[in-house]
C-alpha cells in the first residue's frame, strides 16, 4: 500500500522545549487519520512539519515518497493545510478570496469550494471579516477544500462549527475520500467526531506518539473487562487502565482476555473509551512519564 | 498577487497619492510665492538675485524649506507603509500559513508582492522626480544661497537617486519585516534603520562616488575656483595636505601633528616672515589648507552613481529576503 505520509523520528524543538519528538508513523494513501491528544500534545506542530510550514529539528518527513519540500511547486499542489488559526485575508470578500484561490492554485476546484459555501447559505459578497468566526473558518475550509489536493493536512477542522456544520464537514471530507481518493490527516478534541470517518488514528501525548493504529484494530483488540476485584493476573493482556469502585473492578485491556468466567462481564468499548485510557495513562502509571509511554503501531500498513 | 496585494494596500495606496498630490501642490504654491517675492523685492529695489535679501524672499524660503522636508520624508513613508508590513503584517496575522500553503512557492509569492508595489512605487516616484526637478530647479535659481541641485539639500531631493533610494527603502522595509521580530518592533527599526540609510549615503557615501576637486584655500584658491565656475560646487569639506615637492624630513611633524601645533595662535608669530597666520606656520611645516569640492557639472554623474548604490543594495536586500523566506520556519 502507498503510503501518502510518513516520518521517522521526527522532531521539532521550540528553543529549549520539544513540540514534536521522536515521531515515527505512517498514514496509508486513501485513509482518514485521526490525530488526537491532549493541548500542547504536538498535534499542530506535527501537521506544520508535515505541510512544510515547520522545518524538521530531527528526522524526515515524507509525502507522497518526496521530502517535504516547502519551495516545490510540486510539493505545494499534492497538500492542503487548514491552520488551526484559521487565518485568512479579513478584507477580502468570500467571492475573491475563492478567486484568490483559483489564482495561485492550479488544481483549483470552484465547485468543490463554492458548493459547500453555498449549502451554508454564506453570502459571497460580504466581506470575511463581517461573518462570524465559524463562518470565517467555514470559508477556510473552503479555500483548503477548493485546492483538490492528494493530501489534507486540518488541524482541528472541526472547531467553531455549529453541530450542522460539523456534520457538513464530515460529509464532504468523506465524498472527497470516496470520488478523489484524497488521504485526510486531521486533528480534534473529540474523539466521537473521529470515530465515524477515521480508519487511522494517531494518539499524541507529551510530544511523542503513543499510538498509531487502525481504528478497526484498536476496536477489535481493546476490550472493557469487569469484575470483582480479586487480585486475578492478566499477565497474557496489556492492562491500559484499571478502576477500582467497592468490590468491583473495570479495566481497558490490549489483547484476547478469552474466557474469564460466569462474574466476568466483557463490553467491547467505543472509541473514546480507548483514547481516553491511553491518554490518561502516562499520568495515572508509574509517573515517570513519556519516556516510560508504549508506542502501539500495531495495524500499521506493511 | 497583484491582485490581493492591490486589495490589501488600497487605502494606503491612495493615502500616499494624495500626500504626493499634495507635495505637488506646495510646489506650484512655493513657486508663486517665490515669484511674487521676486516682484515684491524688485519694488523695494532689493535683487534677491544678488544676495541681499528682502523680508517677502526669506518668507518664500522658508515655506519652500518645510516643502523640501516633506519631499525627503517621502521615501522613508513608502518604505515605511509599503515595506516595512509586505511580510511583516502578514507573519503578524498569520496569513503567510495561508499564502506559502498555496500553490505558488514562497520565492514566486515574494517577488509577486514585491513586484506589485515595487513597480507602481517607481512610476509615481519617476513622475514626482519630474515635479520635484522643475521646482528645485526654479526654486533653487531664485534662492541667492541656493547654489545648485549639486547641494546635498538638492541632491537629496531631487534626480534619479531618490527613485532608486525609495525602492531601497521599500526593499529594506520588507527586510527588516521579515528578520525583526520578536524583541523589536519591525516598524521602529524601520524608522532608524531608513534614518541611518539617509544620512550616511548622501553625507558619507555620496561624495566619493566621483573624485573630489582639491582646491588650496591658503591664497583664497578656493574663492577663485568658485568664481571661475559658472554654477557654486558642492563644498564638501577642508582639510589639509602636504604641499607638492615638499621635502619631508626625519624630524618633520606629521600632518596632524602640524595641524595641532599650528592650530595654536600662540605659534604662529615664529612663522610671521613665511606667511599670514595659521598659513605661515602650515607653509613651514609643508602643509597647505585644502578645501574638496564637487563641481555642479557632476551632478548628474554623481545622481546615476548613487542610484546604482541604492539599487545594488535593493538587489541585496531582495535576495536576502528570498532566503529569509525560504527558510522561514512557524
Amino acid at each position: 500500500m502507498t503510503v501518502a505520509l510518513e516520518t521517522v523520528g521526527l522532531g521539532r524543538r521550540y528553543m529549549i522545549n520539544w513540540g514534536l519528538r521522536n515521531c515515527t508513523l505512517r498514514v496509508p494513501e486513501g485513509s482518514v487519520a485521526g490525530l488526537v491528544g491532549p493541548n500542547g500534545a504536538g498535534k499542530s506542530t506535527l501537521i506544520r512539519l508535515a505541510a512544510g510550514l515547520s522545518r524538521p529539528s530531527e528526522g524526515t518527513v515524507t509525502v507522497f515518497d518526496h521530502s517535504v519540500d516547502p519551495n516545490s511547486a510540486a510539493f505545494l499542489a499534492r497538500v492542503g493545510y487548514l491552520d488551526e488559526l484559521r487565518p485568512i485575508y479579513k478584507q477580502l470578500r468570500v467571492e475573491e478570496i475563492l478567486k484568490w484561490g483559483e489564482k495561485l492554485n492550479g488544481s483549483w476546484d470552484t465547485a468543490s469550494a463554492t458548493r459547500w459555501l453555498h449549502d451554508l447559505g454564506i453570502p459571497f459578497d460580504w466581506k470575511i471579516g463581517l461573518l462570524s468566526s465559524g463562518q470565517q473558518a467555514q470559508v477556510a475550509l473552503a479555500v483548503c477544500m477548493g485546492k483538490s489536493s492528494d493530501l489534507l493536512l486540518l488541524d482541528e477542522p472541526m472547531a467553531n462549527l455549529d453541530p450542522l456544520a460539523r456534520q457538513g464537514v464530515t460529509q464532504m471530507l468523506l465524498d472527497s475520500v470516496a470520488e478523489r481518493g484524497t488521504t485526510v490527516l486531521l486533528s480534534s478534541h473529540i474523539v466521537s467526531e473521529l470515530e465515524p470517518i477515521c480508519d487511522y488514528l494517531i494518539i499524541l501525548s507529551k510530544s511523542r506518539v503513543q499510538v498509531s493504529a487502525t481504528t478497526d484494530y484498536l476496536l477489535t483488540s481493546h476490550h472493557v473487562l469487569v469484575g470483582p476485584h480479586d487480585n486475578r493476573s492478566f499477565d497474557s493482556l496489556n492492562v491500559i487502565s484499571s478502576k477500582v469502585a467497592g468490590r468491583q473492578v473495570t479495566m481497558l485491556v490490549e489483547g484476547d482476555p478469552g474466557l474469564l468466567g460466569p462474574d466476568w462481564q466483557v463490553i467491547a468499548p467505543d472509541l473514546e473509551e480507548i483514547v481516553l485510557a491511553y491518554l490518561a495513562r502516562p499520568s495515572a502509571g508509574n509517573g515517570a512519564g513519556s519516556e516510560t509511554i508504549t508506542e502501539a503501531r500495531k495495524g500499521e500498513p506493511s | 498577487m497583484t491582485w490581493i496585494t492591490w486589495r490589501r494596500y488600497r487605502v494606503r495606496m491612495i493615502a500616499m497619492a494624495l500626500y504626493v498630490v499634495a507635495l505637488v501642490a506646495l510646489m506650484i504654491l512655493t513657486q508663486h510665492a517665490f515669484q511674487n517675492a521676486a516682484v515684491i523685492c524688485a519694488r523695494v529695489h532689493v535683487d534677491i538675485n544678488q544676495g541681499f535679501r528682502c523680508d517677502a524672499a526669506a518668507g518664500a524660503e522658508s515655506k519652500a524649506s518645510y516643502v523640501q522636508t516633506a519631499i525627503a520624508l517621502l521615501p522613508l513613508f513608502i518604505g515605511l507603509v509599503f515595506g516595512t508590513p509586505m511580510v511583516a503584517s502578514e507573519l503578524d496575522r498569520k496569513t503567510n500559513r495561508l499564502a506559502w500553503t498555496q500553490g505558488i512557492t514562497r520565492t514566486r509569492w515574494l517577488l509577486g508582492t514585491w513586484l506589485t508595489l515595487a513597480v507602481p512605487t517607481v512610476v509615481v516616484m519617476s513622475l514626482f522626480a519630474l515635479v520635484v526637478q522643475w521646482w528645485a530647479t526654479h526654486v533653487v535659481s531664485s534662492i541667492s544661497s541656493g547654489g545648485g541641485l549639486i547641494q546635498p539639500a538638492q541632491m537629496l531631493i531631487t534626480g534619479v537617486a531618490p527613485i532608486a533610494l525609495t525602492l531601497l527603502l521599500l526593499t529594506f522595509g520588507m527586510f527588516i519585516g521579515i528578520v525583526v521580530r520578536r524583541f523589536f518592533s519591525p516598524y521602529a527599526t524601520s524608522v532608524v534603520a531608513f534614518l541611518v540609510v539617509m544620512g550616511i549615503i548622501p553625507t558619507e557615501v555620496l561624495p566619493s562616488l566621483a573624485p573630489k576637486v582639491i582646491v588650496p584655500t591658503s591664497s583664497y584658491g578656493s574663492i577663485e575656483f568658485s568664481n571661475s565656475l559658472r554654477a557654486r560646487p558642492w563644498f564638501i569639506r577642508s582639510s589639509y595636505r602636504r604641499i607638492p615637492g615638499f621635502h619631508v624630513g626625519h624630524h618633520a611633524l606629521t600632518v596632524n601633528a602640524a595641524v595641532r601645533y599650528c592650530s595654536n595662535v600662540v605659534n604662529w608669530a615664529r612663522y610671521s616672515s613665511i606667511g599670514k597666520g595659521l598659513y605661515g606656520c602650515l607653509a613651514a611645516h609643508g602643509l597647505q589648507s585644502i578645501g574638496l569640492y564637487q563641481p555642479a557639472n557632476r551632478y548628474w554623474l554623481l545622481q546615476w552613481r548613487e542610484a546604482g548604490v541604492y539599487l545594488t543594495l535593493t538587489a541585496v536586500l531582495l535576495g536576502l529576503s528570498i532566503w529569509a523566506i525560504r527558510r522561514w520556519s512557524t
